[in-house]
């Protein structure tokens, strides 16, 4: 930059200091609202998709070839690759049993890992926490005749085990008509200590769940996984149409921005018409006295565009703050879309408006005075 | 010999209603000192706009230097107008954040290369020395036409053309600028002002009158300084 160009540029901001912070303060408005919609748009998503996980699984693990899977082979799960792909899993044994004469299905559970991936589960009552305590549908209870606090036995072939119920389970699924029981105890009780019927898993939903299902038949050959279809879909739709919201309302908010930015940026350029066409007159081609307003635009689409970043990325960690009560992961491609943005709409807006200008013949805009 | 600045049938029409210039033709040798006067709307200013390439005529031809202005293209005309002529305006019309030496060096710096050596040495002959690192706010009016004076003849012009430079000055100051351009003249520029001022008419070898976008007969500035 010489000498000239640099007195040029400082003086003319240093002279018009106000104009200059109000169209900063447009194109770091703009520059905000753009990155802390792009950050939310993709926050809010995890975060959404993470609690859409809360509300059930969306993969089942059966045996593949064998009868059983072994319990020991859980540790796959817990594998480093598979840290962020899963986000809770329940394993399961299901036995057919007798109950006061009637066929009923026990299911045996770690209690303490179900509650994590069924947290929209209904119980009247409690969670069972010892070793002859039961959870039973209510379908299975008004069949049994239970209610809440009652004792019963339940019998697979030779064996008997007493239980009492502790809650009362609405699920309007399956569960309704199952009586849920610790792991161990129907292990025990039909003598498949170790060995797991299937496992129920709560992955992220969209394109990563067809990932984690390859993942997980790589890691566990004699396992087959499946996704629960209805589940996944259900979750893949309502995120696309989230998505689609945050997009339009990124969209809107641009062009509310860049409005502001061109309103502010032709209004310093119309002030200064009669500079343009003195440098014009003055020998300087159209191109060099566009450059010089330009470089103008672009120093403050840069600051701009920064302190912009800054205040979107607060901005959406607030927003984060106060619906999800946590902060909101920076999605680091909005920054450079939000500088990008910032010094595009100044440059554009301001070249857009000394276009015009320049497209006025000198002595047009210097008979004006 | 050659005229410097040759106009033939010029006219300019401004939306098909306003008769700005009416088929004028003139000429002007080097070295001569021409005052074009006339009353307000008769077309000086107009006149003055299209020899210095800052505005089209409507129909006939501007020669300058031997150069057809009205072939050249946006940026020939841009290098014609740093090359071949130096431009003063009534209102002056200095950068207001640039010091007086930068303004002069702003038209340095369209034309090659801005050289702070060289632009106060024009700050220097026009009398401002002692006034070159002022803002244009903290000069009188004399003197920020001075350094439009200066900024007009930085690049070595072959013609100086002036829209009412005595406009907007008191009469000491319209002194101080008129025995500028005396000095300027006798050293062989080329001048042609556009002016009201019967003063700086009479300065002039010869004046150029317009009404209504015609010109009248002229004659020399002697027989005006004889009335």
């Amino acid at each position: 930059m010489s000498e000239m160009t640099r007195r040029i540029f400082f003086g003319s901001l240093r002279r018009r200091r106000g104009r200059v912070v109000v169209a900063i303060c447009a194109i770091a408005l703009g520059a905000s609202l753009v990155v802390a919609a792009l950050n939310l748009r993709y926050g809010i998503k995890e975060r959404l998709a993470r609690e859409l996980r809360s509300y059930g699984a969306n993969l089942v693990l059966v045996p593949r070839t064998e009868p059983f899977l072994k319990e020991r082979d859980l540790v796959i799960l817990e594998d480093k690759r598979l840290k962020d792909r899963i986000i809770g899993y329940a394993p399961f044994i299901h036995k057919v049993a007798k109950v006061d004469g009637k066929d009923v299905v026990l299911v045996g559970a770690r209690f303490s890992q179900l509650s994590k991936i069924s947290q929209w589960w209904q119980i009247e009552g409690r969670w069972p926490e010892k070793e002859n305590e039961a959870l039973i549908g209510s379908n299975a209870a008004s069949k049994l005749g239970l209610r809440l606090g009652d004792r019963f036995s339940a019998v697979h072939k030779i064996s008997q085990l007493s239980l009492s119920v502790t809650g009362l389970l609405r699920t309007g699924g399956a569960e309704e008509h199952q009586v849920l029981v610790r792991l161990e105890t129907l292990q025990r009780l039909t003598l498949l200590d170790g060995f797991l019927t299937s496992i129920l898993v709560s992955s992220p939903a969209g394109k990563e769940l067809e990932e984690t299902v390859a993942i997980l038949q790589r890691a566990w050959p004699r396992a087959e996984a499946r996704t629960l279809l209805q589940v996944a879909r259900a979750e893949e739709a309502l995120l696309a149409r989230l998505e689609i919201f945050l997009t339009l309302v990124s969209l809107l908010i641009l062009t509310a921005a860049g409005l502001s930015v061109y309103a502010t940026m032709s209004t310093a350029a119309l002030e200064r018409k009669v500079e343009m066409a003195l440098m014009r007159a003055l020998g300087g081609e159209e191109r060099r006295v566009a450059w010089i307003f330009a470089s103008e635009a672009l120093g403050m689409g840069l600051i701009g565009g920064i302190l912009g970043c800054a205040a979107g990325l607060l901005l959406s960690e607030i927003i984060g703050l106060s619906v999800f009560g946590s902060f909101i992961f920076p999605s680091l491609l909005s920054l450079p879309i939000g500088l990008a943005l910032g010094v595009g709409i100044s440059l554009f807006c301001s070249l857009w408006a000394v276009r015009r200008i320049l497209a006025l013949q000198p002595a047009v805009v210097l008979r004006g005075e | 010999m050659e005229p410097l600045i040759l106009l033939e049938e010029l006219t300019k029409n401004y939306d098909g209603k306003v008769l700005a210039l009416d088929r004028v033709s003139l000429q002007v040798y080097p070295g001569e000192w021409v005052a074009v006067m006339g009353a307000s709307g008769s077309g000086k200013s107009t006149l003055l706009n299209m020899i210095a390439a800052l505005d089209r005529p409507t129909s006939g031809s501007v020669w300058v230097n031997g150069e057809d202005v009205l072939s050249l293209s946006e940026e020939e005309r841009a290098r014609f107008r740093r090359e071949k002529v130096g431009l003063i305006f009534q209102h002056f019309y200095l950068i207001p954040y640039l010091t007086a030496l930068e303004n002069v060096m702003l038209a340095q710096y369209f034309h090659s290369m801005a050289d702070r050596e060289e632009a106060a040495q024009a700050v220097h002959e026009v009398g401002l020395e002692q006034r070159m690192s002022h803002y244009p706010s903290e000069l009188s009016g004399g003197e920020q036409q001075r350094v439009c004076i200066a900024r007009a003849l930085i690049n070595q012009p072959k013609i100086l053309l002036a829209d009412e430079p005595t406009g907007n000055l008191d009469a000491e100051n319209e002194e101080i600028v008129i025995a500028i351009f005396r000095r300027l003249h006798r050293a062989g520029l080329t001048l042609l002002f556009v002016t009201h001022d019967p003063q700086i008419g009479t300065q002039a070898d010869r004046i150029v009158e317009l009404e209504h976008g015609r010109i009248l007969p002229t004659f020399p500035a002697k027989a005006l300084r004889s009335i």
